[in-house]
């Protein structure tokens, strides 16, 4: 058998996936208990999402991915080359389509979704998405129009920005962190400016909850001789501020925005308490949308998401303040959105399709009772 | 038809006589009406039965005679207190705590608030540490501190209305006279206070604090004083016992209504309190249902039908008595192994039947009670697939024929009984839902989908278990091809359902929290069952897998489940909060450790035999 032969018999049999599921399985269960020690966000990027999963930083391994285009390439080739197209057979190439449409859906998604959430407060208008995850560090002009925006992960310590010919001053990191872990500073310099006066920074470990790591920034602005060491924290409100050459410029650190075509204004936010408990029973947030010249209202509930242009808000919690409840709503861009309900749609019809053929198969008579594949 | 009728009247007897036997040393009242007085508990109004029944089961682990208990609590707290009703399993926590070992393992609240008062800095360092540190020993002593507190909140919660233990006499002043030589309460003398203030301070002003130079009439002013004012500071935070409804759908307890304008009720009270001392039957009795019939049929949001159906459910537990029908068919069944007749055979599917209704009833009351579908807890996912699996082992024991349903069925319904009064030892049973989940359509569609796959993954696992069994008894041969085909069928169905119902939980995401997929525990769980499942029948078909190793793949399906079920909780990380339990991790591993040492035992002999030829 030729090697074209035999990957083609490979690709249409049912070889790979016995082969495959095994280390799929494998990887659900190592990364569902990982999360526990890790948090779901890490174990996510380990081990379902990265195409290589590195052991110890030595051996790379083939990632969940890998195993999943697997399963798809075996899956299409099967459909195509092999399953008899038949009626009997209709269930299972059912089935197999909602699979094929499901794993698609994914792939879609993780290339091409985004998320992210909005936190108003009542009255409060908004078209800026904050992501849960990734930080930026922004510099603004004076009426805090960004200048430039630099990825919080790509910044490290102990070297120089590369910043644009435009900003006549340098900019050297001296501690960068995801996590960080505020200190008295007992160093302090003329040089030290504002909070940095009091405080240095020091990399902690990471939240299991990526969400609660607190990111943060100490770096030297040089301009005209001048050495000015700032502090910045993630969502600090007062920005580490630095004039020259007549121009006035802000440092800012905080979750990665994303514009939105529209904006959202939080009209009232209402919860429902079980009686008696801190336990919410129910809680929505009445919106306006602005969008031009038009704009209307719109309740957002828990399972009743408001879906507008591509986006999809959703109820996802709330924050006490002193100044009154903050509404959280989630928000959600997905192209892949509408695969799951057509291969759901799918794979039930798939499933009767095959359980009801099955039922009605002729029943073979059994050799001597034996089973063929015994 | 008949033998049915007599089976379940022995099981009403067998029952009732439990349910009716209670503490001699408690005094006997009538409490249908007492028992099903509404009260509003963790979020749910619930019969005043449920409240005694959850407190007594969190304090001591019993639930038995808990409604007459919680009349001694209320109604004679002094007496209560020395009633030995709080748990201490770890002996560390009794050398702690300087308490002597028993055998029932109780302590009177009395003994326990005692002795926890000397400890306190040490239960203030336990508090202040992380609680992911606390040692078993910490969890355990702040869990008993906790039930103290409750049972201390308890056991105040009519002090305004009971009598006091002062009694003035008659040489006292004028305002004093229509409240001398009789028995007070706190609530009486609310109207008298600012005088008793006054009075006092006058005494003071003239005597000082030194209580000797007193009259008699005088120091029985400043006992009075005193009394108040000590009910004062440690009850007014009594709020547990909240059974006072208002009109703006709130709930108060006695407590709290005195300071609010809805304290009507509180006469009905303090008639029953004064039945109570007086030993007066008829009035309490009048006065329980005049205060049943003035709070059901003034209080819009309350269903009497409803806490009527739970005072029935508590009083005849249907998964009670569907667990003894299944012990019954189960003794039935093994004495048929020594001297088998037909009288066996009815006796046992006779018993599946009755537990299949009894389950059915006590699932449709559980409805009916908390008005929504049936499963939302892990406690009520468990309650289901035992339906499930019983319904499905009586059709398949009508159609077939066959003994080994009712084998089957039975062995079954008796685990997930067993596994479902492990996980309903502590708090309610009826929970209320947090907001994600309280929507009806999810409930009923993917909820109870992804419960029938665990209930099929239960059935195909116990049917492979029974057909590698019975093919080892016979030397080891192929496996008898009809169970294989059950199990087969069993194994299809339980994909079906794994994966509709994990599909629907995933659209179900998608609508609340924004995503399909989040590779939370709970999915991924229901996803390892989907792919093993797969992963076996696949390997079926293609032929990689033999039949004895297809078995064995689905023999194991239970350890799978048993991961899937129960262990994802264990991780306590994700978004499936409500299902989060700390326990049962020793009580997993050895389940999987005998699943697997099974396996292993069925599958070494046949890779023996088989390797000559390999």
């Amino acid at each position: 058998m030729t090697v074209t032969r035999k990957l083609y018999t490979l690709l249409c049999g049912p070889t790979l996936l016995n082969y495959t599921i095994p280390i799929v399985m494998a990887y659900l269960v190592t990364g569902t208990i990982a999360q526990k020690y890790i948090g779901l966000y890490q174990a996510t990027h380990i081990f379902f999402a990265a195409p290589v999963v590195w052991v110890g930083d030595i051996i790379p391994l083939p990632g969940m991915p890998i195993f999943l285009g697997l399963i798809f390439i075996n899956l299409t080739f099967k459909l195509v080359f092999k399953s008899p197209w038949t009626m009997r057979n209709s269930g299972i190439i059912l089935t197999h389509i909602s699979v094929l449409l499901l794993l698609l859906g994914g792939l879609f998604t993780a290339l091409f979704s985004s998320e992210g959430y909005i936190a108003l407060g009542e009255g409060e208008q908004k078209s800026i998405i904050s992501d849960y995850h990734m930080r930026e560090f922004v510099i603004m002009d004076e009426q805090g129009r960004t200048l430039t925006t630099l990825n919080h992960k790509d910044i490290k310590a102990h070297r120089a920005l590369n910043l644009d010919k435009q900003f006549p001053f340098a900019i050297d990191i001296h501690e960068a962190c995801e996590n960080c872990k505020i200190v008295a500073r007992e160093n302090k310099t003329e040089h030290h400016i504002g909070m940095a006066q009091h405080m240095q920074l020091e990399t902690a470990p990471p939240k299991k909850n990526n969400e609660e790591n607190m990111a943060g920034l100490v770096f030297q602005v040089t301009y005209d001789d001048t050495h000015e060491i700032f502090v910045s924290l993630e969502d600090i409100p007062k920005y580490p501020t630095v004039s020259v050459e007549g121009k006035t410029y802000k440092f800012a650190l905080h979750r990665q925005h994303r514009r939105l075509p529209f904006s959202i204004t939080l009209l009232a936010f209402k919860k429902d308490i079980h009686p008696g408990t801190t336990m919410a029973k129910a809680y929505q947030s009445t919106v306006l949308i602005r969008d031009g010249d038009m704009q209307w209202e719109s309740i957002i509930s828990m399972n009743e998401p408001l879906r507008y242009k591509g986006y999809t808000f959703f109820q996802s919690s709330f924050i006490k303040t002193p100044q009154g409840d903050v509404s959280v709503l989630a928000a959600v861009w997905n192209v892949g959105r509408s695969f799951p309900y057509i291969s759901g749609l799918t794979m039930c019809i798939g499933l009767i399709v095959h359980l009801f053929m099955r039922g009605r198969s002729p029943k073979k008579k059994p050799k001597n009772g034996k089973d063929k594949h015994a | 038809m008949p033998r049915f009728f007599i089976l379940l009247s022995a099981l009403y007897l067998f029952f009732t006589i439990p349910a009716q036997a209670q503490d001699q040393d408690i005094v006997q009242l009538d409490t249908s009406y007492i028992a099903r007085l509404p009260i509003l508990h963790e979020g749910r109004i619930k019969p005043l039965d449920s409240f005694a029944r959850i407190q007594l089961r969190t304090f001591s682990g019993k639930e038995s005679g808990a409604l007459a208990w919680l009349i001694e609590t209320l109604f004679d707290p002094v007496r209560a207190e020395t009633r030995p009703v709080l748990k201490i399993i770890n002996p560390e926590i009794l050398t702690i705590l300087h308490l002597e070992r028993r055998k029932n393992k109780l302590y009177s609240y009395k003994e326990i608030s005692e002795v926890l008062r000397t400890k306190q800095k040490m239960i203030l360092s336990i508090v202040g540490a992380d609680e992911a540190d606390w040692s078993v020993q910490q969890r355990e002593l702040i869990t008993l501190q906790k039930n103290a507190i409750s049972l201390q909140n308890l056991l105040g919660s009519l002090t305004l209305i009971l009598p006091l233990s002062t009694t003035l006499p008659d040489s006292l002043p004028a305002p004093f006279k229509p409240y001398t030589r009789r028995t007070l309460s706190f609530i009486e003398t609310l109207e008298l206070q600012d005088i008793l203030q006054a009075t006092l301070k006058d005494i003071i002003a003239e005597k000082d604090h030194n209580i000797e130079t007193y009259t008699p009439a005088e120091q029985a002013l400043a006992h009075l004083s005193f009394t108040l004012s000590l009910l004062q500071e440690t009850r007014r935070n009594s709020d547990v016992f909240k059974v006072i409804p208002t009109d703006n759908g709130g709930w108060l307890s006695p407590w709290e209504s005195l300071s609010a304008s809805e304290n009507t009720q509180l006469k009905y009270w303090q008639d029953l309190s004064a039945a109570y001392y007086g030993s007066d039957m008829k009035t309490w009795d009048d006065t329980a249902r005049n205060l049943y019939i003035h709070v059901t049929s003034n209080t819009a949001q309350i269903r009497p039908k409803a806490l009527n159906a739970e005072y029935y459910y508590n009083l005849y537990p249907p998964f009670f008595i569907s667990f003894i029908a299944c012990l019954i068919g189960m003794t039935a069944l093994i004495t048929s192994l020594f001297r088998s007749n037909a009288l066996q055979m009815a006796a046992a599917s006779t018993a599946l039947l009755g537990s299949f209704i009894c389950q059915l009833c006590g699932i449709a009351l559980r409805i009916f009670i908390l008005d929504r579908p049936p499963v939302s807890t892990l406690y009520e996912t468990i309650l289901f697939a035992s339906l499930i699996t019983t319904l499905y082992a009586l059709i398949a024991y009508r159609r077939d024929k066959k003994i080994l349903w009712l084998w089957l069925g039975l062995s079954l319904a008796i685990f997930l009984h067993i596994l479902g009064f492990s996980h309903n030892l502590n708090g309610d049973s009826f929970v209320m839902l947090i907001a994600v989940l309280n929507t009806n359509f999810w409930l009923t569609t993917h909820v109870l989908c992804i419960t029938a796959g665990y209930a099929f993954c239960a059935l195909t696992s116990i049917l492979a278990h029974y057909t590698l069994i019975k093919s080892r008894w016979n030397g080891g041969g192929i496996p008898d091809n009809t169970l294989f085909k059950s199990t087969l069928t069993a194994a299809l169905l339980a994909l079906f359902f794994a994966t509709i119902g994990t599909v629907l939980g995933g659209i179900w995401a998608d609508q609340s929290w924004g995503r399909f997929w989040g590779w939370d525990p709970k999915e991924n769980g229901a996803l390892l069952i989907v792919l093993w499942l797969i992963w076996i029948i696949h390997g079926r078909i293609s032929g990689q897998m033999k039949q004895h190793a297809v078995l064995c793949g689905f023999s194991y399906l239970s350890v799978i489940l048993a991961l899937s079920w129960f262990g994802v909780n264990l991780l306590g990380v994700g978004l499936h909060a409500y299902g989060f339990m700390d326990s049962a991790l020793w009580s997993l591993g050895l389940f999987i450790g005998i699943e697997s040492v099974f396996v292993i035992a069925v599958t070494l002999p046949f890779l023996k035999r088989i390797t000559p030829h390999a």
